[in-house]
């Protein structure tokens, strides 16, 4: 695992270096491509390396020659073709081996970084996590690790490759003549601006564009969401002519940004059009001199350099937006990598006190920012083994906390939390939650079959125990009617079930774990009232597990052998429910107002 | 509709801009190609040593850029008007289609998919339209012209490279449609990997109380891995494209070139073939050769754009072409004076079986209960009721009238309901307790409210009521039913339909709230489902069901007294 995006790179490093310097080798067969081309005319109208005016094109006319001793013309344009087309055939063969190192170690880059972050959010605490936000987390692994990645790939194959060409040909043009040389000196700063001032002015309408984009989604995911109310109230017509309004705005801005956008081409076309005039009427004394031969020679070659720098600075501008993109996404990346997680298992030496009760919290604080603005305050309380410990509270409580503080997925802020008498900042955190089943508000379950979802909760278990399970859970009866019985499908979150059915598969995947701590956080709500009673009846007869179950019902906690009460975070009442009854005021309200006996 | 009518659906109203954008890309590509065709006669023109002529050249061909570079502007632009208002036309239909097919085929879709058929599809189909547009009315005009002025230069070398031309787009074909299918698989791989890592971060609590996390990087690792396998792959295959068409111009290229120059040694043999040749041809035909090979490789780049176009088109059609939902009934109601099930029967899907030959009559001013376990077929009845779905066999009459004669919007606007699942949308407070009834003043608002209870809340927010909320998040499962509560006071119906209108709700605000409901039903229908049994101890008559059926009906103290399943569900509370 790797805690910088930089160590990526140096595992690579001779991939992305090597690549781009192959590039330069098919670079400079590319830049001497239009040399060759015009001393092959100029070869065919002087019939000698000698008599031809221009130094350079003399000097490749000779090599040319070099390879053919007839003095023909016509074997001269033909040995010239032949070694044009073998430089660009070496120039295509070295081109795609440096396009399979970019790729190789592009790939590379991405999958190191994307499993780095994946064993880094599973390393996090759940603080961590919350302070990060589990949004920004998936955008980071499924969506800046392709931008580093594409950035890399951008990196080898062009960074290099794009500025060299441009400064090759921008030479070439120069040492061919010097005035034409000026004049695409000129040029270059001329398209990289036009390039720039349209994108900067167009960028700002995207933006502008995607936010009407959303606005678009949000409303269509609106009207998906309340079908049922758009319908019942008779508001079609409205809800038609105000995402009217909505297409609309969208469609001028679109429109506005396109007006800019459409100027690229036929600006340059403009450009690289008059840049030829200007060679044309710049070279014009020369035209009609003595050596017009080998003039319209170099305009032929001059020609091939425009097209090559006007290309090459398109390129070289997308590169840069690419790799400022990609240096984005890697400091977001780095910024992931950078977190310590807090929770981890320090593999200590502790004894076991059996004689200690199996849970107590020790004057437990809690607080979710690192100060002292504690949410669960000063909690002190302890679960014997066996007993049957509920939970109550309306929302935002602390219920929940307290069972993520039991499961360590935070840690105390002041106080502890101590099981079987040590405290759980030593206990091994793999025996820890080895021993606990938790079934948790949310009831989800994995995609694949029931079976798999519950050998990821005890991979020892056989088809007769997951039976057992869910016949403990009340669910066996709806699973036994599938065909395909305990090997069903079930989809990504568990969503082709109904809640109920969802709550009683998450109990009996906690209980084929045969756990010494059942936790049922708030997960018996979508079930009627014989059913969630019938379940409790199953699982008290279970001695030697302990049972933490959380609730907003009274009914489903009343018969617990020790009641805490909680609100705002502090306990209120502790007990038996005939005690609260007597000294918890909160708790004879609550229990009052949903049990009305008349 | 099939897609292609479809399609020209969109494009008729637009056939004049459409006409215009063709003679403008017309006379663009002219004054393109002419550029080398005048600026090679010009190079002729010195080598002869005329002035004269080499400046009318030179001047003509100042002239035609100005020109083409309005043409240019003009046909993107009006291309571009085209494919938006074409696109703008499609997104309202596929709105109002949500908001007029049936429940019934509605529910049958996912809504993250009609709401991808509205961005995404939407997208791609502009994309596919204007690449449509763009390259290959360019493209075509570009390639026919070209051929045109290459024969006119020299039809030896014209006859060279029409031959070689496949060779040019075989190449763009063959790696195009390599890598497009390795990005394909890369794309489906990619998919796994998001859809991974959300199942893990989403239930990251049960992964790490389960130990999983070894057994979770291993699982996520094998798609990582195949990723990168598939990823190097689609990334080297892309990267063909580009030198692999340049490979093959610089060939064509050359070959034109040198075939050019000898010709230049037989000049006078070839004029006779009228093939003339010179120095100014020769440039203005390598020029012709790189223009000709473009819009080639334009195409291929576009590929991909055309055929997710295609499929975008495809998605959106079907949606389009689902029936609208039937609304035959011609009949309105001045108010509901009785409503009656007779033998009627429903399910959602024809091989499970829910409701069977049921039998319900409500008369004015009664206060119904329905109770029962999950999955009985409560909310069904209310979904029936409202008409958002229709009974496979038997009948409800509203005022003894089938229902489905009644018009629905006449039916609906006697009814208010409050459902499980509460309806927020992005706007203020004010507006969203408004929804049903848009002419409510600000004082009525309040009042509702308050009613409703929901006024404590609202105040402590810092602008109150005109505190901008939507759906995804904002305010409480609680906070959200009071709103579709107050809704529903605000509303004042005849006809009250409460589901499960207060499970989200704590039991103190719950018992203030049913006390508000009780005197705003008072004389009035209603119809309460509720798991908790204490708020419906009051009903006039309270149906148990089971299994899509009633099991027992009557009041409190009847159903107390019979011992049967109403009688273990109720004290099934208390022990």
């Amino acid at each position: 695992m790797i805690k910088k995006v930089s160590e990526s790179y140096k595992h690579n490093i001779l991939s992305i270096a090597l690549g781009p310097f192959i590039k330069i080798i098919e670079a400079i067969f590319d830049l001497l491509i239009p040399l060759f081309m015009k001393a092959i005319i100029d070869l065919s109208q002087y019939g000698a390396p000698e008599d031809i005016p221009n130094k350079i094109s003399s000097g490749v006319a000779s090599f040319i020659r070099l390879f053919n001793n007839s003095n023909n013309t016509i074997s001269d344009a033909l040995v010239g073709g032949f070694i044009i087309l073998a430089m660009g055939i070496v120039g295509y063969g070295l081109t795609m081996i440096s396009q399979y190192i970019a790729a190789v170690c592009s790939v590379a880059v991405g999958t190191e970084v994307r499993e780095s972050l994946f064993q880094k959010l599973l390393q996090l605490s759940k603080k961590e996590r919350e302070q990060v936000s589990n949004s920004k987390i998936l955008t980071v692994i499924n969506s800046d690790t392709y931008q580093l990645q594409h950035g890399v790939l951008y990196f080898v194959r062009l960074v290099v490759r794009a500025p060299f060409i441009l400064i090759g040909a921008l030479v070439m043009s120069f040492i061919l003549d010097w005035r034409v040389g000026l004049a695409f000196t000129a040029i270059v700063p001329l398209i990289l601006l036009v390039n720039y001032l349209v994108l900067r002015k167009s960028s700002k309408g995207y933006v502008e564009i995607q936010n009407d984009l959303d606005d678009l989604s949000n409303k269509t995911s609106e009207t998906t969401d309340g079908a049922r109310v758009v319908r019942a109230s008779n508001q079609q017509e409205r809800e038609n002519s105000e995402f009217s309004v909505k297409t609309t705005s969208y469609q001028d801005k679109a429109i506005k940004v396109n007006r800019i956008n459409s100027l690229i081409n036929p600006l340059t076309f403009a450009i690289t059009s008059i840049v030829l005039i200007i060679i044309i009427l710049l070279l014009q004394d020369s035209l009609f001199g003595p050596n017009n031969t080998q003039i319209a020679s170099t305009i032929i070659a001059e020609m091939s350099y425009l097209s090559q720098i006007f290309f090459v600075v398109v390129q070289f501008s997308i590169v840069i937006v690419e790799i400022v993109k990609a240096n984005v996404s890697r400091k977001r990346i780095d910024s992931i990598l950078a977190i310590k997680p807090s929770i981890v298992n320090e593999n200590k030496e502790y004894v076991i006190d059996n004689k200690a009760p199996l849970i107590r919290f020790d004057h437990v604080s809690f607080s979710f920012t690192d100060d002292t603005n504690y949410f669960l305050n000063d909690l002190d309380f302890q679960i014997r083994k066996g007993e049957t410990f509920g939970v109550i509270g309306g929302t935002g409580s602390g219920k929940s906390t307290v069972i993520n503080l039991i499961e360590r997925f935070y840690d105390a802020s002041k106080g502890d939390v101590l099981y079987k008498g040590v405290s759980l900042k030593d206990y091994d955190l793999n025996d820890l939650r080895n021993s606990i089943g938790l079934v948790n508000q949310k009831s989800s379950l994995f995609k694949g079959t029931i079976k798999s979802n519950f050998l990821m909760s005890n991979p020892n278990a056989s088809d007769e125990d997951i039976i057992t399970a869910l016949k403990q859970a009340q669910a066996y009866d709806f699973v036994s009617k599938y065909e395909d019985g305990i090997n069903h499908e079930v989809n990504e979150g568990g969503l082709n079930f109904s809640g109920g059915q969802r709550q009683r598969l998450c109990i009996a995947r906690a209980l084929i774990r045969k756990p010494e701590i059942l936790i049922l956080d708030d997960s018996t709500s979508a079930l009627d009232l014989l059913t969630d009673k019938r379940i409790r009846e199953t699982i008290n007869s279970f001695k030697d597990m302990t049972k933490v179950i959380v609730s907003q019902r009274v009914s489903t906690i009343q018969h617990a052998d020790y009641i805490l009460v909680l609100e705002g975070g502090q306990v209120v009442g502790q007990g038996k429910h005939s005690d609260l009854l007597k000294n918890c005021p909160i708790y004879k309200e609550i229990y009052e107002t949903q049990i009305r006996k008349e | 509709m099939s897609n292609k009518q479809r399609l020209f659906s969109y494009l008729k109203p637009m056939r004049k801009s459409l006409v215009i954008a063709l003679i403008f890309s017309l006379l663009f590509v002219i004054a393109q190609i002419a550029q080398p065709f005048l600026l090679g006669k010009a190079l002729d023109a010195s080598k002869d040593n005329n002035h004269q002529l080499f400046n009318i050249y030179v001047f003509v061909a100042l002239a035609l850029i100005v020109l083409g570079v309005i043409f240019a502007y003009f046909f993107e632009v009006i291309v571009m008007n085209v494919s938006q208002k074409a696109i703008k036309k499609a997104r309202e239909d596929v709105y109002q289609k949500i908001n007029a097919i049936s429940l019934k085929d509605f529910d049958n879709k996912r809504h993250g998919d009609i709401v991808q058929l509205e961005i995404r599809d939407m997208e791609n189909f502009a994309a596919g339209l204007f690449a449509i547009f763009k390259t290959l009315m360019q493209g075509i005009f570009t390639v026919i012209i070209t051929i045109i002025m290459m024969v006119m230069v020299n039809w030896i070398l014209a006859l060279g490279v029409i031959i070689l031309t496949p060779l040019s787009m075989l190449m763009a074909k063959i790696v195009s449609s390599f890598s497009y299918k390795h990005y394909k698989k890369q794309s489906q791989l990619q998919a796994n990997l998001s859809a991974s890592s959300l199942e893990t971060l989403n239930n990251i609590d049960i992964v790490q109380s389960l130990n999983y996390e070894e057994t979770a990087i291993k699982e996520f690792n094998v798609i990582n891995e195949k990723l990168k396998k598939e990823g190097r792959i689609a990334q080297f295959s892309a990267s063909w494209v580009n030198p692999s068409t340049r490979l093959v111009n610089n060939i064509i290229y050359v070959i034109i070139g040198v075939t050019g120059i000898i010709m230049l040694g037989y000049k006078n043999e070839l004029a006779v073939l009228f093939a003339v040749m010179s120095i100014g041809r020769l440039s203005s035909f390598l020029s012709y050769t790189n223009q000709y090979s473009k819009p080639f490789n334009e195409i291929s780049n576009v590929v991909s754009e055309f055929e997710n176009a295609k499929a975008s088109l495809r998605r959106i059609n079907d949606f389009l072409n689902i029936e609208d939902d039937i609304n035959k009934g011609e009949s309105s109601i001045e108010s509901i004076n009785s409503i009656e099930f007779k033998d009627m029967s429903f399910s959602y899907d024809t091989n499970r079986k829910l409701i069977e030959n049921f039998n319900l009559e409500i008369k004015k001013g009664q206060k119904v209960a329905i109770v029962g376990p999950t999955g009985a077929g409560k909310t069904t009845l209310i979904n029936l009721l409202m008409r958002f779905y229709d009974p496979n066999s038997g009948l409800i009459n509203i005022n003894n009238q089938s229902n489905l004669d009644i018009k629905k919007e006449s039916l609906r606007s006697h009814v208010g309901m409050v459902l499980q699942d509460t309806w927020i949308f992005s706007g203020t407070i004010l507006n969203n307790i408004r929804y049903y009834k848009k002419e409510a003043s600000e004082e009525e608002v309040k009042e509702a409210a308050r009613k409703a209870h929901a006024d404590i809340f609202i105040n402590t927010l810092q602008d109150g009521y005109m505190t901008k909320v939507c759906n995804k998040h904002g305010l409480s499962e609680g906070q959200r039913q009071m709103i579709a509560i107050a809704r529903i006071m605000l509303l004042n119906p005849e006809l009250v339909i409460l589901d499960e209108a207060t499970s989200n709700i704590d039991t103190r605000s719950e018992k203030l709230i049913t006390d508000a409901f009780d005197f705003m039903m008072k004389d009035k229908t209603s119809i309460v489902i509720a798991h908790r049994l204490s708020t419906i101890e009051k009903a006039d008559i309270i149906i148990v069901m089971k299994d899509g059926a009633i099991v027992e009906t009557g009041n409190h103290q009847e159903l107390m007294k019979k011992e049967g399943f109403y009688y273990s569900l109720y004290s099934s509370q208390y022990k």
